[in-house]
């Protein structure tokens, strides 16, 4: 049975909310719809924004630094947040 | 956190994979024209406890059957209902078992009766995408490696990938870190390490991508209606080549 998709580091883009048009990278999940955001500026990763799914636009891109840390149990920092997306976003 | 297996916990998965795939071979003699999933759900799970094993997906985040039975348009997570099957048919079915707290996964699609050239050619391909993605889950390579395997050959035949649904690790929990993707660039994400054991299901649509769920919150379907194959096979990462645990 697959897992849902709301792979960490994943890059998004808000679609709706007063945020509508910002980026952000995906760093945990809430539930089935709705996960955790942040963009390591507006949104610190220890804050991170909340909103579902179906209000997001998902990126075919996973930031591979993110992920890593997120999977081996590693803290995420807003550094790795700022420079993974900037880099992602430059690549859209 | 992704955690590699003993060889006790392997065991157990090989065992509980060895049901899925004498599961599978039983359902695929039911297939037929005119046969409700409902009825192919009831003889999996009759199956799986006469072999030793609970049904996984029962009950798991409150799904109601003991496979996942998705037909056509339906991408993943179908559910088994009184939908008689029908000549031309695709059907996904997917299966997950326990075994003394172990747990293997593993999907095929097959067709029901006469089916298209464009059908078969899909499963064809989709089925390659598992191969393409289990031959990169070797020690040392990266996640991302499988992940990209399974992307290049279904775009390579002009299909879209499923982006909204992945792959796992699996073991202890049906679902345990991490998440494979199959799409993304090689060379990604966490290094595999002998010992791993991941459910490697790449999701293939003849169209577009994009899915949505449908109404019950479970069903996942085609955006453009086209059809989808599923195929899927529970895989440890050994020192050597890639070991497929649910198989007989």
């Amino acid at each position: 049975m697959s897992g849902n998709a709301a792979q960490i580091g994943r890059l998004v883009c808000s679609m709706q909310g007063r945020d509508s048009g910002r980026y952000y990278l995906v760093v945990g999940s809430v539930n089935e719809t709705r996960v955790m955001l942040a963009d390591g500026e507006v949104r610190k990763v220890d804050n991170p924004k909340i909103k579902n799914v179906k209000h997001l636009k998902f990126y075919d891109m996973i930031a591979g630094e993110v992920f890593d840390k997120a999977i081996n149990g590693k803290r995420i920092t807003n550094v790795d947040v700022r420079k993974e997306l900037k880099s992602l976003i430059e690549q859209i | 956190m992704i955690t590699c297996k003993s060889e006790r916990e392997l065991n157990y998965m090989r065992d509980a994979g060895r049901v899925v795939a004498l599961t599978h071979a039983e359902l695929k003699k039911a297939v037929k024209v005119g046969v409700p999933t409902r009825e192919l759900d009831r003889l999996a799970e009759e199956f799986i406890i006469k072999s030793g094993a609970k049904p996984a997906f029962k009950g798991l985040y409150g799904f109601p059957g003991a496979i996942c039975a998705s037909v056509n348009e339906e991408v993943v997570h179908g559910f088994p209902s009184l939908r008689k099957l029908e000549n031309g048919d695709i059907i996904s079915i997917d299966i997950g078992t326990e075994i003394n707290g172990y747990f293997s996964d593993s999907a095929v699609t097959l067709p029901v009766g006469d089916v298209s050239r464009e059908a078969l050619d899909l499963m064809k391909v989709t089925e390659e995408c598992l191969y393409k993605g289990i031959d990169q889950a070797r020690d040392g390579n990266r996640l991302s490696d499988i992940s990209n395997a399974v992307q290049t050959w279904a775009e390579k035949h002009g299909y879209g990938v499923v982006r909204d649904y992945v792959g796992h690790g699996i073991g202890a929990k049906p679902h345990e870190d991490p998440q494979v993707p199959n799409f993304g660039r090689p060379g990604r994400g966490p290094r595999l390490k002998a010992g791993m054991t991941l459910a490697i299901e790449p999701m293939i649509n003849m169209g577009t991508h994009e899915v949505k769920t449908l109404s019950n919150d479970w069903t996942v379907v085609t955006l453009d209606k086209r059809l989808s194959a599923h195929f899927e096979h529970t895989v440890a990462i050994t020192d050597d080549e890639p070991e497929i645990l649910s198989k007989t």
